[in-house]
């Protein structure tokens, strides 16, 4: 393919790049100059992506005037920041969770039911957008419907079942189920390629050589699906990882997420002398996305090879 | 298209029972909003929120503000990507395994790293940059970046650009006209649906606006959720009804512009 591209654009007049048709140097050199062509690209990037993430990281081994030291990782390791860390990764552990298995069987049964047609569409369309949704508008949604005057809040009071005070939406609880909202439809978008792969010649090669349903399970399909679903759960992971919206909206700081800390330091809410903390934290989180999206890449190419 | 996949016929009752918690789960809470939108306890129903929200004064100028962003981010990021990805495809395909990696970045650096980062990188600058809204406008850039990339990227591929452009430029065309008048012209669904997604996005991005203490929409819908139950509830219905018409009108355009646009290179070059 590339070479096929190469040889095309060669043959094209280019004006201020020549590129001599024969002869491999010139060739050469004249590829080497193309690359010139991205330098808006990869600067703009750099400064906008790269530079930020890089500041970050490297004021999180300084102190406030400016030399090295390691003490804002050690203070990383005060308690309250430990469970912050902690409730972060058990949120995002807990809501991928959910979403994996709740998304997972939901666009199951919708891909392999035959009618009605339109259901298939119909969900992802309507995953592309959950997928997105997020934010205020998200938190403010579940409030209307599981907050203290919510309406379902009211619907099962009047069943004589009151959810106050022993459930809030503000809590831990209430962020999973919210995080539902957006995490249960991200599996079915991801999760889709991989279940309209799986091959009905499989299950009727495995029926006819005397499997069961439950072997045909155990030994074929699940195998096959594995790294796909393994990778969705990673990437749900860090999805909710790195959520702030929703739940700086929904819980104003009354689940220590993170996120929230991070914000919190951003805004000065903290004292001034601490502000490398905030650095140092952000450090950690990036370091677990980035360990998160790692393992999400190597986990598609592992999904790949049954894509053929 | 169902799957091929298909189940041994048997009355499918388990997978019913999925689709309908999944559906009440979805939908429930969009329609609990929807009444507690029109529900004033004691004085009964009204559509008051709704009324009070086309007549609000305040809700004007974030509305506004949010849409500025949102357009000149389209246009900011398409000038840096088209061309990118343009050249990528006919000069240097060997740059695809970088600019693809640069691409997903974005998504694995979240918002809130790159808020600290920016803040930490702009401390000191005059206010006149650092203090007005247009200042999100490069970060915004960078948060539509995968999508916009991979839209691109399969939207060229499609397409014969080498020959396309050697046409072109065979016949006298500047590289800035080949980009406007055959190449984007034979994108068109490519671009229209990264265009509706990244207005969406933009005009919802809450993190990044709410740190660096501008008043954009979503801020103000926060605020705005404070004061009264009712008109944030309203609020959010529509900012929900809005995303949803974006959707529905990307899915037209990807529906109505196929694959063959290829063909209609003279008809759309005016535009």
């Amino acid at each position: 393919m590339s070479d096929t591209l190469d040889g095309l654009a060669a043959s094209v007049p280019t004006g201020e790049l020549v590129i001599p048709p024969t002869g491999s140097p010139p060739r050469r050199r004249a590829v080497n100059r193309s690359w010139w062509g991205l330098a808006p690209f990869i600067s703009y990037t750099f400064a906008v992506l790269v530079l930020p993430a890089a500041a970050v990281l490297f004021r999180a081994f300084r102190t406030s005037d400016g030399s090295f030291t390691l003490q804002n990782i050690r203070d990383m390791g005060a308690r309250q920041y430990v469970v912050s860390f902690r409730t972060s990764i058990a949120l995002s552990l807990l809501s991928a969770a959910v979403g994996v298995i709740f998304g997972g069987v939901l666009a199951y049964s919708v891909l392999t039911l035959a009618r009605p047609r339109w259901l298939r569409s119909a969900m992802l369309t309507f995953s592309g957008l959950g997928s997105q949704f997020g934010g205020v508008p998200l938190a403010f949604i579940f409030i209307a419907t599981l907050g203290v005057t919510g309406m379902v809040t009211k619907l099962l009071n009047a069943i004589g079942w009151s959810l106050y005070p022993g459930f809030k939406i503000y809590s831990f609880a209430g962020l999973v189920i919210v995080y539902a909202y957006f995490q249960i439809p991200l599996m079915v978008i991801v999760i889709t390629p991989a279940i309209e792969g799986l091959r009905r010649q499989w299950r009727e090669a495995a029926a006819n050589l005397g499997a069961t349903d439950a072997q045909f399970w155990r030994y074929v399909g699940l195998p096959i699906l594995l790294p796909s679903v393994l990778g969705a759960f990673v990437l749900l992971f860090a999805n909710a990882f790195s959520a702030y919206a929703t739940a700086a909206a929904l819980t104003s700081g009354q689940v220590g997420l993170v996120p929230v800390k991070i914000g919190s330091f951003l805004r000065g809410n903290v004292t001034a002398d601490n502000a490398q903390l905030g650095q140092a934290l952000a450090t950690g989180m990036l370091i677990v996305v980035v360990v998160a999206m790692s393992l999400y890449l190597w986990l598609q190419k592992r999904a790949a090879r049954w894509s053929k | 298209m169902t799957s091929e996949f298909v189940d041994r016929p048997r009355p499918p009752i388990g997978k019913i029972v999925w689709i309908i918690i999944g559906a009440l789960f979805f939908f429930g809470p969009l329609v609990a909003t929807f009444v507690s939108s029109i529900n004033y306890n004691k004085l009964g129903y009204r559509f008051t929120a709704y009324s009070s929200i086309l007549h609000s004064q305040d809700i004007g100028a974030p509305l506004w503000l949010s849409f500025q962003i949102a357009v000149y981010t389209v246009i900011a990021s398409f000038s840096l990507m088209l061309p990118t990805v343009f050249w990528m495809h006919l000069k240097v395909p060997s740059a695809r395994p970088l600019i693809e990696i640069v691409s997903i970045l974005p998504y694995v650096i979240p918002p809130i790293i790159l808020v600290v980062g920016v803040a930490q990188l702009t401390r000191g600058w005059p206010e006149w940059m650092v203090g007005r809204p247009f200042f999100l406008v490069p970060i915004y850039v960078v948060i539509c970046l995968p999508f916009l990339f991979r839209s691109l990227d399969a939207g060229m591929r499609a397409i014969d650009l080498a020959t396309l452009t050697e046409a072109a430029r065979g016949l006298g065309a500047t590289w800035g006209q080949v980009l406007r008048n055959v190449v984007v012209p034979n994108l068109r669904a490519a671009v229209l649906g990264s265009v509706f997604l990244c207005l969406a996005v933009v005009m919802g991005e809450f993190t990044i606006a709410s740190l660096l203490l501008f008043n954009t929409f979503p801020i103000y819908l926060a605020g705005a959720g404070r004061v009264e139950a009712q008109g944030a509830a309203a609020l959010s219905l529509l900012a929900f009804a809005v995303s949803w018409f974006f959707l529905l009108v990307l899915n037209a355009i990807s529906k109505r512009v196929g694959r063959s646009a290829a063909v209609d290179i003279t008809g759309a070059a005016g535009r």
